[in-house]
């Protein structure tokens, strides 16, 4: 086991440098740099830029150096220092802006997490218990339409609902008054009422995946001998199918959290975006809008590594749980 | 209603002249005496509560500043107000009332956010534009004089004026600006052109310590205007006695330390990340430490983990109103970064949002504004745009491609194409019926207004196009395409940047047919900016779409459409180039004598005082314009508008938008207030 | 097994599915010996069969299919014409029948608008105008087309019966889904943007499909090193966060390129991502049966190895992919609509389902226009659609299913 572990994370090493190349690439390969970008958005809105700022931001940003001298500068700062650059955008170190924003992100995926599990779960049961009966068709549509409605577009509607008929104040997670609060349980209250929103979205778009599988699973343990066994000694149809298909069938559940948490924490981006909430994606998509390297370098190069470990760890648990794979290997 | 508002340039700068002549005359003059008498009247009130702190209740019924202030003066952790304000401040006559102290104004914001902190506050310059944009009056500066040739400007500036941290504002820090920063060529490697007269900059020098003086090497007739725009915030962007620690040249004692903490190269990228809210791209925003001269100052940082920035007031601040209270009135700003205009929009219509002038306010929205209006208890103000245009066909005279340039060079060419346009159609499906055909042209209420410019070809005449067309290139193929001498077919791609102006997209798209209509191919080319950018700076296009800024200020920006000139112009960027290697340039190429002498004509106006003689050079410059027909426009800009609260008071019916009227700030943000 | 199956295949068979692929041509025999002697696919058309939603999923994706083959009959108008007088126009409700003096006919018409501008509001209000009745027909002439860039034809399944020539405008409003904000019709709009967007699905899977055997495949069959670095690869780019990947190969599409070859190219862009999903589940399957008897002796009669995979191998989990195809396509379609929302998606004039939407992402359409969210719905379905279809065709290729 831990040879199998050593094994994979000495495979991480390789696999992380290429990612840290190309997420440097990625940032390189939209045409000019930070500002052009600057300039243009600047050109956009009827703004004018002197020749002698535009001299003066060049040499302070460091733009004319070749690309490798740029690669350098950033991955030894971060290897050496642990030092991500500085965003020029927002004149702050890279590193603050990540982990500031990496918390709300981390808290509104783990409570996806959560609430797909919730859904997912009974639906995936009662479907496969009841497999082909008009309430495993109800529930499975039902678990479907989130997968179905391009988020952004479901974003916007609520936002709007909640505008129209809740007069709810939209956008962020927090209402105006309770932005500079100190934390207490109306202002915890007030987080809920508008993380629901996010949650559901997000949420709803992962269930039908996991449906499919609860149900597949299932489907496969409840056929097995064991159960016919279990069943013909009299078991209650709600003990036994408790007591061990079920868990079998959340095996894989369990050996996936680690895929699943780096995809929520990029599926939020679309979402965040419409919403305005101070999460990673907003702030990511932005940094490769306006081509702010560092930053949107560190958080292509910080989502991957989370993926990267995330597979390891459910590789492990997998392996941990079915030797098979661990001989394979 | 616009005509009212916008007096003509000329009035501008006949005042400004006689005012600078006279040393101080109508509006300056009329200003300090009602200073004079308020401060002194707003003295012993201000005193009282620092002398008798028992009684701080009593005094605050006549007191000139706001409550937030009255408690730590009495406290005597603050001077009392006479102590704070400057011998002489300005006095700003509030368009409606008198307001009232306090409240919180929240103003959403997204895009690139420190130009919009910048415009509503950041715009204190020496001089200033009046709220009409008809006049440019004293601002930092208290008075100003010009000798006879317009080449020596001596400013005085206002005594015992404080930076936001209570440090004196003199005329050192103009100095220390000028020579530790803008000369510094390790700081600026290049001084900024608006500085630059006869390829000589500026000379500046400290007559005392309240009194500073300009000289150029030859007439600089639009020093003061170019004084009132963005361009020249900077100068009052640093405070010398803050700024020095950071300097190379000042501090040699901890300077090594305090570029290791902050991890930055060098002295210089550590004074750049702490200063400028113009210059540097705005870090001095994220600052808190930053003495400003702002109505506002930064409490909690835009940044990327918070969603908002806080401004609270300026004790410092150095303006009152006609009846003495100590500007402004609102006590503080809350700054919502909003990434996506959805959500700016809704919050606006939720009422919860008392000041909303970009981002969100595109002609569609307006019908839903409307709908909401008295739910979310808002009002609108119309946004007069200096943009003449509501775009501006760019066919690229200087074109790599040789044989589509002998086509757009050709005047006919460009005339049938404008021929072929259904104008008033554009403007039924894309402009809701606002607005009339119209050409890239000084706005009817400019004072450059030719009515030849502005409508000549602007007549929907499919025939008249196609027989002009003929006669260039008879020979069509198989799609009705006509055919370049080489044989191919007459095509080009117009290139814009799609996802900021889809109603530019749309435009296009019904040009796209009329064009065709008429047996030219012209491809809509949607990039992203950057691209445009990168393309626009290599002169890598056939043709492009573009903004026509100057329908107003046309004195200041007369390359959009009347010269090439700088980087509106392309439609003939490397002629442009030619004259002025400004900001991002193309290779320059040598123009056409008739061009030559516009930018000879320009040269002259810049350079004379004489507005007689500006008026003429620039009469000279529009008959060339004519005689070139340089771009095709489509419809007169009808402006945009804004969303306020209806109880902020203040806030003008229509005000100007441009970026070298960075709106809302001439129009006095600092007297706007909130009814509770 | 058996037992459970037949009363169930039976009840299906007494629905009278109008589908069936393949011939029943034991359907005389005796119930039990049916089972035994049927061939795979007729195994799983009756698995399938149980499927309702599956069924429903399959017809609805038949339909959706022949919308796209069809586009240019079905639409009334084509996609670009456009009106100066009904921009944001609301639907029309199309009547069947009218009082005529002889009583109610089948005349099909719309009701006319009363168009006014509101200046202050910057929009035109439409009033439904009761009075005016604009005939419509079905099967009648309006802009001419070439069908399949082969046949001319100028016959539309609905459409205004007086038509006017002019294929870039509409002159008489028929707009049964109601008009966009330069007075396009959405309908239309709608059914060519299906054309768009169901293609990318299915040209952006052939492609991953391509990759997905191949690397999958090899990856699957030999293992070892080879198997590493493909897994490898297939777990960085996974790894990589999908915005940032969409936006530089995005940027990386050459500007100069034309609408059609952007399309080509963001599908390509689509399947480069897309195909490392398939390739897991094709190396899984590889892995499962190399070691199988059947595998063995058919290397041992000699067959080489590609004949191996492809003669012997392939098609004991082709049912397989083509369920993992056909639930990959939903997701194509949805990418396509986030690609749009990004502003790096497909550009004008190409009219996909993710440029619809796109145009209708801000408020002012939620608030005042909500038919132009109708393409959302189209999205919805199609997705549930194949999903549903996918679902079956897994459930029915299972050999070890119920």
């Amino acid at each position: 086991m831990l040879q199998f572990i050593l094994r994979r994370v000495f495979y991480m090493i390789p696999t992380l440098f290429v990612i840290s190349l190309v997420s440097f690439a990625i940032i390189q390969l939209p045409p000019g740099d930070y500002l052009t970008s600057l300039v243009a958005s600047m050109a956009a809105t009827g703004e004018t830029v002197d020749r002698a700022a535009l001299a003066a931001l060049e040499q302070r940003y460091g733009l004319g150096q070749p690309v490798y001298v740029q690669y350098w500068k950033w991955i030894s700062g971060i290897l050496l220092h642990g030092d991500f650059g500085q965003s020029f955008e927002w004149n702050q170190p890279v590193s603050t802006l990540l982990w500031g924003r990496l918390a709300l992100t981390f808290m509104i995926s783990l409570f996806t997490l959560f609430f797909t599990w919730i859904v997912a779960f009974p639906i995936g049961i009662f479907s496969a218990v009841r497999q082909y009966s008009w309430g495993d068709y109800v529930a499975t549509i039902i678990g479907y339409v989130g997968l179905a409605i391009p988020n952004f577009l479901i974003a916007l509607i609520l936002m709007y609902v909640a505008f129209k008929f809740f007069n709810q104040s939209v956008g962020g997670l927090f209402s105006p008054e309770y932005q500079d609060a100190a934390w207490d349980w109306a202002k915890l209250w007030d987080l809920f009422k508008h993380l629901w929103i996010p949650v559901v979205i997000i949420g709803t778009a992962g269930t039908a995946g996991l449906i499919r599988i609860m149900r597949a699973n299932l489907l496969d343990e409840l056929h097995k001998p064991y159960v016919v066994t279990a069943r013909a000694k009299g078991l209650s149809e709600e003990r036994l199918l408790l007591k061990y298909p079920v868990r079998v069938a959340l095996n894989p559940f369990v050996s996936t959290v680690g895929w699943t948490l780096p995809a929520l924490v990029s599926g939020e981006a679309i979402v965040s975006i419409v919403l305005s909430l101070p999460t990673t994606g907003p702030l990511l998509l932005r940094a490769l809008m306006s081509q702010d390297m560092y930053l949107a370098g560190s958080f292509i190069m910080l989502l991957s590594t989370l993926t990267v470990i995330g597979t390891l760890l459910s590789d492990v648990l997998l392996a941990w749980l079915d030797p098979r794979i661990r001989l394979t290997q | 209603m616009q005509n009212q508002f916008y007096r003509l340039f000329s009035l501008m700068l006949v005042l400004s002249m006689v005012l600078s002549a006279c040393g101080s005359a109508a509006t300056p003059a009329a200003a300090p005496e009602a200073a004079e008498s308020a401060p002194a009247a707003a003295e012993p009130a201000a005193a009282a509560p620092a002398a008798e702190s028992a009684a701080p209740a009593q005094e605050a019924a006549d007191s000139h500043e706001s409550p937030m202030w009255t408690e730590m003066v009495a406290a005597g952790t603050l001077p009392p107000l006479d102590e704070r304000l400057p011998k002489n401040p300005r006095v700003v006559e509030p368009l409606e009332s008198i307001g009232q102290y306090g409240g919180t104004m929240r103003i959403p914001y997204g895009g690139s956010w420190s130009s919009r902190l910048y415009s509503f506050m950041g715009n204190e310059n020496l001089v200033v534009w009046t709220p009409q944009w008809d006049d440019i009056i004293p601002n930092v500066a208290e008075s100003w004089e010009v000798n006879e040739d317009s080449s020596e400007f001596v400013f005085h500036l206002r005594e015992g004026m404080r930076w936001s941290d209570g440090e004196l504002f003199t005329a050192d820090d103009i100095l220390f600006w000028y020579n530790d920063i803008a000369s510094n060529t390790d700081i600026n490697p290049v001084i900024p052109s608006w500085l630059i007269i006869a390829g000589e900059p500026v000379v500046v020098e400290k007559i005392d310590d309240y009194t500073v003086k300009f000289s150029f090497a030859a007439p600089y007739g639009l020093f003061l205007q170019r004084l009132a725009t963005p361009d020249a915030s900077s100068m009052l962007e640093y405070p010398e006695h803050y700024v020095k620690q950071f300097h190379g040249d000042y501090n040699t004692e901890n300077l090594d330390e305090l570029v290791e903490a902050a991890s930055q190269p060098s002295w210089v990228e550590l004074l750049q990340s702490k200063t400028g809210s113009r210059d540097n791209n705005g870090p001095g925003w994220t600052n808190l430490d930053l003495p400003v001269l702002y109505a506002w100052r930064v409490t909690e940082p835009p940044g990327g983990n918070s969603t908002r920035a806080v401004l609270e007031r300026n004790p410092y601040y150095w303006k009152v109103d006609t009846e003495g209270n100590q500007l402004p009135y609102v006590d503080k700003l809350v700054w919502d970064f909003l990434d996506d205009p959805n959500v700016m929009m809704l919050r606006t219509l939720n009422g919860e949002v008392e000041f909303m002038n970009y981002y969100a306010n595109s002609l569609q929205n307006k019908a839903v504004y409307f709908d909401a209006m008295v739910e979310g208890d808002f009002r609108f103000f119309d946004q007069v745009r200096d943009t003449a245009n509501s775009l501006m066909l760019h066919l690229n005279l200087n074109t790599k491609n040789e044989v589509l340039r002998e086509a757009f060079q050709n005047k006919d060419f460009r005339i049938a194409l404008s021929y072929a346009i259904n104008r008033q159609e554009v403007i039924d499906t894309v402009f809701v019926g606002q607005g009339i055909p119209y050409q890239g042209a000084p706005k009817p209420t400019s004072e450059y207004y030719n009515e030849t410019l502005a409508t000549q070809y602007t007549e929907y005449d499919v025939d008249q196009a196609n027989q002009i067309l003929d006669g260039i290139y008879p020979d069509k193929n198989a799609d009705g395409i006509r055919l370049l001498p080489s044989g191919d077919p007459l095509q080009f791609d117009m290139i814009l940047d799609a996802t900021r102006f889809p109603d530019w997209v749309n435009v296009l798209e019904l040009v796209q047919i009329y064009w065709k209509a008429v047996g030219v191919d012209m491809n809509i080319g949607g990039i992203s900016g950057d691209l445009l950018e990168e393309r626009r700076k290599a002169n890598d296009y056939d043709a492009t779409a573009n903004f026509s800024d100057g329908g107003l200020a046309t004195i200041l920006n007369v390359g959009p459409f009347l010269s090439p000139l700088g980087r509106g112009s392309t439609y003939a960027p490397a002629w442009g180039a030619w004259y002025d290697l400004g900001d991002g340039a193309v290779e320059p190429q040598e123009p056409p004598d008739d061009v030559k002498r516009q930018h000879e004509l320009y040269d002259m106006v810049k350079a004379t005082a004489d507005l007689d003689l500006q008026r003429q050079y620039m009469d000279e410059i529009i008959d060339i314009a004519i005689d070139r027909f340089w771009a095709i426009g489509i419809s007169l800009d009808m402006g945009q508008y804004g969303v306020v609260k209806n109880n902020l008071h203040n806030v003008p019916l229509s005000m100007p938008e441009s970026w070298n009227y960075p709106d809302p700030f001439p129009t006095n943000t600092s007297t706007y207030w909130l009814s509770q | 097994m058996t037992t459970e199956v037949q009363p169930v295949s039976r009840e299906n068979k007494q629905t009278g599915r109008p589908i069936e692929p393949v011939q029943p041509e034991h359907a005389l025999q005796d119930s039990e010996s049916r089972v035994y002697v049927a061939s795979q696919y007729t195994l799983m058309w009756r698995k399938f069969r149980k499927h309702r939603l599956a069924m429903f999923g399959g017809i609805v994706t038949i339909a959706i299919y022949l919308v796209v083959i069809f586009a240019e009959f079905l639409a009334p108008f084509p996609s670009s014409a456009f009106s100066s007088q009904y921009t944001y126009a609301p639907p029309q409700p199309l009547h069947l029948f009218d009082e005529t003096p002889d009583g109610m006919r089948f005349a099909p018409y719309v009701n006319g608008y009363k168009v006014e501008i509101d200046p202050v509001a910057l929009r035109r209000t439409f009033v439904v105008d009761p009075e005016e009745k604009i005939p419509v027909s079905f099967f009648t002439r309006g802009t001419p087309y070439k069908m399949w860039w082969l046949f001319k034809s100028d016959i539309h399944l609905v459409g205004p019966i007086e038509y006017d020539a002019d294929p870039d405008r509409i002159k008489i409003p028929v707009y049964l889904l109601g008009a966009d904000r330069l007075g396009r019709d959405v309908l239309s709009r709608m059914i060519y943007g299906t054309r768009i967007s169901m293609t990318i699905g299915l040209v952006g899977v052939a492609l991953s499909f391509l990759l997905g055997i191949t690397l999958g495949g090899i990856s699957g069959y030999y293992g070892g090193g080879l198997d590493n670095i493909i897994q490898r690869a297939i777990e960085f780019l996974r790894s990589i966060p999908t915005i940032p990947l969409w936006m530089g190969l995005a940027a990386a599409l050459p500007s100069s390129w034309s609408p059609l070859q952007v399309f080509f190219g963001i599908t390509i862009i689509l399947s480069l991502i897309g195909w490392t999903g398939l390739a897991r589940v094709v190396r899984g399957r590889f892995l499962a049966l190399r070691t199988e008897d059947f595998v063995m002796s058919a290397r041992l009669d000699g067959n080489s190895e590609f004949r191996t995979i492809m003669v012997h191998m392939v098609p004991s989990f082709f049912s397989h992919i083509i369920a993992s195809l056909t639930l990959s396509i939903p997701g194509m379609i949805l990418a396509e609509t986030s690609l749009s929302f990004l502003g790096l998606g497909l550009r004008s004039p190409v009219v996909s389902w993710g440029v619809l939407l796109q145009e209708a992402q801000n408020i002012r359409s939620v608030a005042t226009a909500p038919w132009l969210l109708v393409p959302g719905l189209a999205v919805v379905v199609a997705v549930l659609a194949l999903n549903f279809l996918g679902d079956g065709l897994r459930d029915a290729a299972d050999p070890y299913g119920r």
